[in-house]
């Protein structure tokens, strides 16, 4: 009788370990001010339905293009986010940096911005290939649209950004 | 001693799902800033454990001594399985080389008891299957893939201190051609033990519907067939029918084979139909909970000296019974943790997922779910966009 409570307690606390996980990890998400997991896939999400919508993309055209499209999405992610972790070094520590470090941080910008403009132009020779010209250039339309569209909603929603406090 | 293993589990859970989170925050001087790194694999690592029971019945047998003796049957299963992506390789291939070809190698775990409950027996068998496996998957021409999944695995029965443990090996191949966004093609071939028994079989399968869509239709012989609605990308239910089962080593500890082996084996198979509702509270986490009937529902008991004298394949038992229709439960969650590659959009990474959450690690037919297939989006979900998830979309250019 005893063994049997305790089998059932062994089990009660399995689901209630398999509950806490589940909200740490549902809690992670939410911690601190960058982009959630899940907030990221849903702007992705929205991304996507907006381009195919704007390109009418065939079916042919979709097998082919979405998957460049990411993977340079992807490379660039991380040219953006070395940018915004150098501004953001520049923003919190220019009183403690050398004048050797800042200058450093200056010409990382322009390599960085470079390197984001090399990914995109790498992307859009590919593009070229698989989508019609009218397409592509209503590509870069519809990728600036949808950023308007996403700014005007957040400004609908008063969550604008924070205010910038040069330093 | 029960509630320190607990508080430790808990502990160990923050480690699990977040490693540097348990010794690193913003603040601390000690967090190191590295440099942004490409996200490699478009598969994360995924821990997946289920609970899968059904109710006692009678189960009429040929031999009938036996019968009476074992009595009513009840099945009850817990699993755990787990894979994680060893190595991944993108590359840009074809004519124009605009197809981006994609390989993934991916480790897989799995541990497993079966319980097979008879009336009659004063001492239960609990039979186990742990696993340890490789698993391929090639993705080319934009429209192919190959998936290959060799899966070794012990199985035993800790009814006593009697060494009952056999290694197995269980393997799939299959071919996935999609045909087009809304409709794709499966054949292989698998040698796996669902059906209770040593089998080699075809696979053969076709999705209609897209993986994204708010409906897709799925035929995946000898798995599963299932309709899947998707009313939003927190929700979705499938009106399933799947094959369950499994051939493990049971101890004759308890003499339910009259002959001179000290173990034998035991095969069980059912049709589990039902409904199947998954919640996703975010892209990490998938519960599941599934209930229906169990019908065609079969065991046999197989002497392992008369099938290895006679060299019999598939194995011939020595008793067999067709236990009545019952309802069954089952219960779940998965688990997956890190961060992948984009993939949204991309129709035949849609495919590679749902193949890999297709056949289990294990192949015991528990599957974790499609949760790393994000339904497409809807207009209106754009009024949840907070700043903080599109700040690097934001140019300064812009805001004039």
């Amino acid at each position: 009788m005893i063994r049997e409570t305790k089998n059932k307690m062994k089990k009660l606390y399995i689901i209630l370990i398999l509950f806490a996980c589940a909200f740490t990890a549902g809690a992670q998400n939410k911690q601190g001010d960058k982009p959630t997991q899940s907030g990221a896939d849903r702007v992705q999400a929205l991304k996507v339905a907006f381009i195919t919508k704007a390109l009418d993309l065939t079916s042919e055209e979709a097998e082919k293009f979405w998957p460049i499209y990411n993977e340079y999405q992807d490379k660039r992610d991380v040219v953006r986010k070395q940018l915004q972790e150098n501004r953001k070094k520049v923003k919190e520590e220019a009183d403690k940096l050398s004048a050797d470090e800042l200058l450093k941080l200056a010409d990382d910008e322009m390599t960085l911005r470079q390197q984001d403009l090399d990914l995109q132009k790498e992307m859009h020779k590919k593009l070229k290939k698989v989508l019609p010209a009218k397409k592509l250039a209503q590509l870069y339309v519809a990728e600036e649209d949808f950023k308007k569209e996403l700014l005007q909603m957040l400004k609908e929603d008063s969550k604008k950004p924070e205010p910038v406090n040069p330093k | 001693m029960l509630r320190r293993s607990f508080a430790l589990a808990i502990v160990l859970s923050g480690f699990l799902l977040n490693p540097l989170s348990a010794y690193s925050t913003g603040a601390d001087t000690l967090r190191q800033n590295s440099k942004p790194k490409e996200v490699r694999n478009y598969i994360r690592p995924s821990l997946s454990i289920s609970a899968f029971s059904t109710g006692s019945r009678p189960a009429p047998g040929n031999v009938l001594p036996l019968q009476n003796r074992l009595g009513n049957y009840k099945f009850a299963q817990t699993s755990v399985a787990f894979y994680t992506p060893l190595f991944t390789n993108t590359k840009f291939a074809g004519k124009d080389s605009t197809d981006v070809n994609t390989f993934h190698l991916l480790m897989t775990m799995n541990a497993l008891t079966d319980r097979p409950e008879f009336e009659g027996l004063t001492k239960q068998h609990k039979l186990y299957k742990l696993g340890i496996g490789l698993r391929g998957i090639w993705t080319f021409k934009s429209q192919f893939i190959i998936f290959a999944d060799v899966n070794p695995f012990v199985t035993g029965d800790k009814y006593n201190n009697q060494q009952t443990a056999r290694y197995r090996l269980g393997s799939t191949l299959v071919l996935n051609y999609m045909v087009s966004p809304s409709f794709s093609i499966r054949a292989g071939v698998t040698k796996n033990f669902i059906f209770g028994n040593k089998y080699f079989l075809p696979m053969l399968g076709f999705r209609v519907g897209k993986l994204d869509g708010p409906v897709y239709f799925q035929f995946q012989f000898p798995r599963h067939s299932s309709l899947t609605i998707q009313p939003n990308h927190k929700f979705s239910i499938d009106i399933f029918s799947k094959s369950y089962g499994g051939l493990y080593n049971v101890s004759n500890g308890d003499s339910i084979y009259l002959g001179p082996d000290s173990v034998i084996q035991f095969g069980h198979f059912g049709i589990a139909n039902g409904v199947r509702l998954d919640f996703k509270p975010n892209s990490r986490v998938n519960f599941f909970f599934s209930g229906g009937v169990a019908v065609r529902n079969h065991y046999w008991f197989y002497s392992y000296s008369f099938n290895q004298i006679h060299d019999l394949r598939p194995l011939t038992p020595f008793h067999k019974a067709r236990p009545e229709g019952t309802l069954f439960l089952q219960a779940g969650v998965t688990f997956r943790f890190g961060q992948a590659k984009r993939s949204q959009g991309n129709y035949m990474m849609y495919d590679v997922f749902d193949l890999n959450n297709s056949m289990d690690p294990g192949d015991n037919n528990n599957n974790p779910g499609n949760t790393d297939i994000r339904k497409a989006a809807q207009k209106e979900e754009m009024k949840k966009v907070q700043y903080k998830d599109v700040e690097d979309l934001v140019d300064e250019t812009d805001l004039y």
